[in-house]
């Protein structure tokens, strides 16, 4: 009987999914999408969040996660952790998607370019990684959401083993080793993309030194300052509030280049905007949320704190906005004066 | 001189009458051999001085903290060159130049008009008098 009802609810999520992924395949193909495609980003999205759950998760942890949204049952406690995995894996995927258009946003900048035109198609071809990380983090809810609605119901079945916690060495250096790789294959598929006429090597773009110290600088003495008992909210405050702070300093910034009608003043104060808010996203993303669900699954703490997540939601957002300011103070043309 | 009512006297009576006779000779061991441990933890602690390095370590690590906040803010107001500023300097430069400009300066008070671009909404004085 009970194995009956087993493989029913495995039926019924397999065909579910099946639905879902024949939909996603169905619209791909009918070219409706082509001109929201970005190949570079979405790899870049996918594998990184995949390699962001790796640096938060046992494999034990991701397995009963896939198992529970596949229509397993377990306790409630199984539940609650599998719940908690796809709400993290959703908040990965929302940050990596708005870090994914910082990252192309600057490559596209850096390069080389076949005129305004071409520039601005790619600038606006970035956004599109946004995008992606919004609808996968929409996907990554729904089992988040079922998982937590069915919470604290009778299980139909003997509870599986709570998953593993405990040390997680090598998921962790799995998981930075697949980020770093999923990186470099971004930018070369990035500056191959890129027109011929030799674009600036992705490192020196990418590495902006005022923005670096401040993002750096900051979260060393917020976390330093909030000590050692806020444990991994300490990063996620400094890497928040830095950013937060980065970001506004540079729109200052570029207003006062707009009032002064100097282009030089308003591009240090663009690529200040857009370098911060990628530091600040990857510090969040690669050290402080991977360490705060670590802190929850080993039961070092009983839940993420509100302030985190408005933290995780908020910034991205913020950064995202940014970026489309960044775009039109970009394209709007000035006065030369200085 | 301890004035506190003795609450544990009926405690005593009976773990007396319980073990009327002295501790082993093994647990009496371990007992002492416990109570050494504690206390050279103890006097090991006092004689580490913990304290004394990681708190000018922590303030060492603020103040390097602060330091970089300052010097990146200050790099940044002085408008330090960066591949991807001159980058952007350039695109921006170039749209500039093709796009018609908007100039953020203010237009002069003492600009002359020419008669032909002037409004028409108050008559010409002369156009009046003829």
């Amino acid at each position: 009987m009970t194995e009956n009802v087993k493989i029913k609810t495995l039926r019924r999520a397999f065909i579910r999914w099946a639905v879902a992924a024949a939909l996603v395949i169905a619209v791909v193909l009918s070219g409706f999408l082509a001109g929201l495609m970005n190949r570079a980003g979405l790899l870049f999205l996918l594998l990184g969040v995949l390699a962001s759950l790796f640096m938060g998760f046992s494999r034990q942890e991701i397995f009963a996660a896939f198992r529970h949204a596949f229509g397993r049952s377990g306790s409630a406690e199984d539940r609650k952790r599998a719940a908690y995995f796809w709400t993290a894996a959703g908040r990965n995927a929302w940050i990596l998607g708005v870090l994914g258009s910082v990252l192309n946003f600057t490559i596209v900048l850096g390069g080389d370019s076949r005129g305004i035109a071409d520039v601005s198609h790619r600038m606006i071809q970035s956004f599109l990684i946004t995008l992606y990380g919004l609808v996968l983090a929409i996907v990554c809810f729904v089992p988040a959401l079922k998982l937590g609605s069915r919470r604290g119901k009778e299980s139909d079945f003997p509870s599986s083993r709570p998953a593993g916690s405990g040390t997680i060495l090598f998921e962790r250096v799995f998981g930075y080793a697949l980020f770093v790789l999923v990186l470099g294959l971004t930018f070369i598929s990035l500056i191959r993309s890129s027109p011929p006429g030799g674009p600036l090597p992705a490192a020196k773009v990418l590495l902006h030194g005022p923005a670096a110290l401040v993002v750096i600088g900051g979260t060393l003495s917020l976390a330093l300052f909030l000590g050692a008992g806020s444990g991994a909210r300490a990063l996620t405050f400094g890497f928040g509030m830095t950013g937060l702070v980065a970001l506004l300093l540079g729109i200052i910034q570029a207003m006062f280049g707009f009032v002064h009608a100097r282009i030089a003043e308003i591009a240090a104060a663009v690529s200040f905007i857009i370098s911060a808010s990628c530091y600040a996203l990857l510090g969040l993303a690669l050290f402080a949320a991977p360490l705060e669900d670590r802190e929850l699954m080993d039961g070092r703490r009983e839940r993420s704190g509100r302030f985190s997540w408005m933290v995780w939601w908020g910034l991205p957002l913020l950064a995202f906005l940014f970026l489309i300011l960044t775009f039109v103070m970009v394209v709007t043309p000035v006065k030369k004066t200085g | 001189m301890n004035r506190k009512p003795r609450s544990d006297e009926p405690w005593d009576d009976f773990l007396k009458a319980a073990m009327p006779d002295d501790l082993p000779a093994e647990v009496a061991a371990g007992m002492r051999a416990r109570i050494a441990e504690f206390r050279a933890d103890i006097i090991r602690a006092e004689e580490r001085p913990v304290r004394r390095i990681r708190i000018p370590l922590k303030g060492a690590w603020a103040a390097l903290g602060i330091l970089l906040l300052v010097v990146g803010s200050l790099l940044q107001g002085f408008r330090s060159r960066t591949p991807l500023a001159d980058k952007i300097s350039l695109l921006k430069a170039d749209i500039s130049n093709r796009e018609p400009a908007r100039s953020a300066a203010p237009a002069p008070a003492d600009r002359e008009i020419p008669p032909e671009d002037r409004p028409a909404i108050i008559p010409d004085e002369k156009e009046t008098r003829s």
